[in-house]
């Protein structure tokens, strides 16, 4: 989500709440006789109102888990997640008196930490990653279907180096039967086509396209699979237009065409690559900050029923 | 179709996407709800097998002091209602000032488990501060636990300042002590406790016109620490030189040759004749008479009431005498011999002058010299008055007793002669004459020794008994009874740095350090700590409950049945 002017009010909300609480906390801590404690009524409330916070942090996941729940505005509840669940570190923090404390409560603040930073980041992220992502992916698709469009490509691409050369002999697994938007399985007459490459028709081969065949098969399959890894030619954008050049300069004009619509799904896999990769930090955040934080909720909760009851 | 082609347009490229893909695996997802699974059940799973163990350190707020350790995996013996006194206690080991039970902590009700007052008196007695305090605070008020491996008497000052800010009683009396002290700083300065008579006076270090020590007892603590002073060399011959400090110029007695730390090092013991004075002022009262265990020494009255001094001093002589009677004869018996010669008691064979023992009266009636005495020392006192009578009761070594306890002979001595015969005189003029003898040394000697060895340090009243009286020293064993004071940290120090004995020559001076000496050290801020717990105690120790708890030790490790 992107922090923009819609924020304010949440922003200064918080400040005003955590000016309040720092005036409160300020002159507690001087006049406390044993310091700043987290059974004292002041830091009892601190711990009530900051759990309280962190309890609402957490119900965002469980409204997107039930969308159907409509209790406000999806927007609301991220920026409430945000906000709020910043504002309560520092109610924590004057909850303990600024110390770890015993066992549980060392673990609960170190796991909170970690909550908040990654937070933060994902936040940072979130301000960051789409706009590079719009300017660095154009060819953006749905980050789980980025393998299964990659062996797509791979297998337009064996069609095409095919029908310039010649079968290619390489083991193509058989794409899996999945529906896909804007038609069927099979072509129907009349509707769009359900790939969005034509089937390419076959050329004569010629003695030249087996320059095509080889640089195909060693440098340019590989950067068609899934796993792709290393630091092949293909996956440097300079070296991979060098590559092409050469190619087109030893191949006939007929066979141009098939080496730039080579290049262009070479291109696109190279988008997907990098929208892999930027959707890994956009979202990676996620997989330390949404399960430390059902921990932190589930051991905030023993730590309340065990510290209120002693 | 080339990715740059406007024909490849997004509605193009959706036609690669699955429509159910989110109902299928994928890694990023799958991960996550892995994730989210395991890492909170690892979290339950640590809770889980605390709570299988019957641990609930996790719990805790912070580690539980070191005296408490033994209770931190069990909140109950602790955050519960604890036993009732008169259950659990021996009414003797109940001092009458504990603090009532379940004072300033309601016992838990329901779900809550407070830390009471019960449960800490279940072992400590908590003894209250004051009788007459205004305000009595909870146990756990001041006592904080779960602040680490700490003292839980390391309590701060703002506590004791919650009443003494503004001091008040109970009856509304004016405050014993001083009404308004909230730091050191603030602190008066300190007050001694002065012995006049009966009563005891405060008496603080500044009011300089009514400082005085009262203790009854002379010294000169300058002269004590002179360098070289005089028998100096036989105090390190008898006792070695661990006392004995090197001067400018020489040696000195050590202020620990007398004032020895006690066992815990907090305070020193209390000076003790034999153990810090005898070596140089033995108390001697005649080279003649020898200490019956030792016969090689001379006997030395004990250092203890002046009527067991008398009868010690009457029985040596009776013992001497009667040794007298009964002399061995050749050459087992030529020491004897010798010392009642020197007695008078034998009349003297004819020997060399050179071999005359010392105070032997030498033929022709002379007297021989004595060794000149040095009045200025307790080691002048004279082996053997002037004025002593000369009675010589035996010429030989004829058996006769002298009874004890009466300055009448025994009938024994009475028919010495009969029995024995051979001795100078007849039996009963034999045994009066003894009684004699003993009655007129002792009176020869005793005002001697009082005068010069007793009175040499105590103050000495005679009550109309042939026996002085000492007067009670009334040395105080602490100066400022209020507060408690450890020299064990501070052993880096000299001891004149805070006690200036160097320049006390008498015993009327108090040579207690003034509170700003403390100051010196004991400050807020880059200083000693310096709290009211350094010096003073909250409860009253001497209520403390008697070494006999109520527990059996299974009780106190689990906290059954308590």
């Amino acid at each position: 989500m992107l922090i923009d002017r819609s924020h304010r009010g949440w922003i200064i909300g918080c400040l005003v709440v955590l000016a309040a609480a720092t005036a409160i906390y300020v002159p507690y801590v001087r006049h406390a006789l044993n310091g700043p404690s987290g059974g004292s009524a002041v830091g009892l409330t601190f711990g009530v109102v900051g759990f309280a916070l962190m309890i609402f942090a957490g119900a965002l996941g469980a409204r997107r888990k039930v969308p159907t729940w409509q209790i406000g505005r999806g927007t609301f509840w991220m920026r409430g997640h945000i906000w709020l669940g910043l504002l309560s570190f520092p109610l924590i923090l004057f909850h303990g008196g600024f110390r770890l404390g015993g066992p549980l409560t060392a673990v609960l603040m170190i796991l909170f930490g970690i909550v908040i930073v990654s937070g933060i980041l994902g936040v940072l992220l979130q301000q960051v990653m789409p706009r590079l992502m719009l300017t660095r992916v154009p060819l953006e698709t749905v980050y789980e279907q980025i393998d299964s469009i990659v062996l797509q490509l791979r297998g337009e691409s064996d069609e095409l180096v095919a029908a310039a050369c010649g079968p290619l002999l390489v083991d193509t697994p058989p794409a899996p039967a999945e529906r896909r938007a804007g038609g069927g399985l099979v072509d129907r007459v009349g509707q769009p086509r359900s790939t969005p490459r034509a089937h390419p028709a076959p050329l004569a081969p010629t003695p030249e396209s087996a320059v095509l065949r080889d640089a195909y098969l060693t440098e340019i399959r590989p950067f068609l699979d899934p796993l792709v890894h290393g630091n092949g030619v293909m996956l440097n954008p300079a070296r991979a237009a060098t590559l092409f050049r050469e190619l087109r300069t030893a191949l006939p004009p007929l066979l141009h065409n098939t080496v730039s619509e080579l290049e262009a799904t070479c291109d696109e896999r190279r988008q997907l690559r990098d929208q892999k990769r930027l959707h890994h930090w956009l979202h990676g955040w996620l997989l330390v900050h949404i399960p430390l934080s059902l921990a932190l909720l589930l051991l905030g909760t023993a730590h309340a029923v065990i510290a209120l009851r002693y | 179709m080339a990715a740059g082609d406007s024909r490849y347009s997004a509605k193009i490229r959706a036609k690669r996407i699955a429509l159910e893909y989110f109902k299928q695996p994928h890694p990023f997802r799958r991960w996550r709800f892995i994730l989210s699974v395991a890492v909170p059940a690892v979290a339950a799973l640590w809770l889980l097998v605390y709570a299988v163990r019957g641990d609930q350190r996790i719990y805790n707020g912070g580690r539980v002091s070191t005296a408490h350790t033994m209770f931190e995996k069990d909140c109950v013996v602790c955050h519960g209602p604890g036993p009732a006194p008169a259950a659990t206690m021996p009414t003797a080991a109940a001092p009458a000032t504990m603090l009532a039970a379940g004072v300033g902590g309601a016992a838990p009700r329901g779900y809550w488990a407070r830390v009471t007052d019960n449960a800490c008196q279940a072992c400590h007695a908590g003894p209250r501060h004051h009788v007459n305090e205004t305000f009595q605070p909870r146990c756990a008020s001041c006592h904080r636990e779960h602040g680490g491996r700490a003292l839980l008497v390391q309590i701060a000052d703002q506590h004791c300042a919650q009443c003494h800010r503004d001091l008040k009683t109970k009856d509304g009396a004016p405050p014993a002590y001083h009404a308004s002290i909230t730091a050191l700083r603030q602190h008066p300065e300190f007050a001694v406790s002065l012995h006049e008579g009966d009563k005891v006076r405060r008496v603080r270090l500044d009011q300089k016109a009514e400082l005085r020590d009262t203790a009854q007892i002379n010294l000169n603590h300058a002269k004590h620490l002179k360098v070289n002073l005089k028998g100096i060399e036989d105090v390190e011959a008898q006792l070695g030189s661990a006392h004995l400090a090197k001067a400018k110029g020489g040696r000195q007695l050590a202020c620990t040759f007398c004032h020895r730390p006690d066992g815990r090092g907090e305070y020193m013991e209390p000076v003790a004749y034999e153990k810090n004075c005898a070596v140089c002022h033995p108390l001697d009262f005649d080279g003649r008479f020898v200490d019956s265990a030792a016969p090689d020494r001379p006997a030395v009255v004990p250092h203890t009431r002046p009527g067991v001094v008398h009868a010690y001093l009457r029985g040596t002589i009776a013992d001497a005498f009667d040794q007298c009677q009964s002399i061995p004869a050749g050459e087992a018996g030529k020491t004897l011999r010798q010392r009642c010669v020197d007695l008078e008691l034998v009349k003297a064979p004819a020997e060399p002058a050179g071999d005359q023992p010392r105070g032997l009266r030498r033929g022709g009636g002379e007297e021989a010299p004595a060794p000149a005495p040095a009045p200025d020392t307790p080691r002048g006192l004279r082996r053997r008055s002037s004025l002593e009578p000369e009675i010589v009761l035996a010429q030989d070594d004829s058996p006769r007793r002298l009874r004890r306890g009466s300055d009448e002979p025994s009938g024994d001595a009475a028919t010495g002669s009969a029995s024995g015969g051979g001795a100078a005189g007849s039996g009963s003029a034999g045994g009066g004459g003894g009684a004699a003898w003993v009655a007129t040394q002792l009176s020869t000697i005793e005002p001697g020794l009082f005068k010069q060895r007793c009175e040499y340090c105590h103050t000495l009243t005679k009550s109309g008994g042939a026996v002085p009286q000492v007067v009670p020293t009334a040395i105080p064993a602490r100066w400022l009874p209020h507060a408690r004071f450890d020299h064990a940290p501070h052993r880096p120090l000299a001891c004149v740095e805070c006690h200036k004995a160097t320049t006390s020559t008498e015993t009327k001076d108090v040579l207690m350090p003034a509170i700003g000496t403390c100051r010196d050290c004991h400050k807020p801020t880059g200083g000693a700590r310096s709290g009211c717990v350094e010096c003073h105690r909250y409860h009253d120790k001497t209520q403390e409950r008697d070494p006999d708890g109520p527990f059996k030790v299974h009780q106190l490790l689990t906290g059954a049945g308590r």
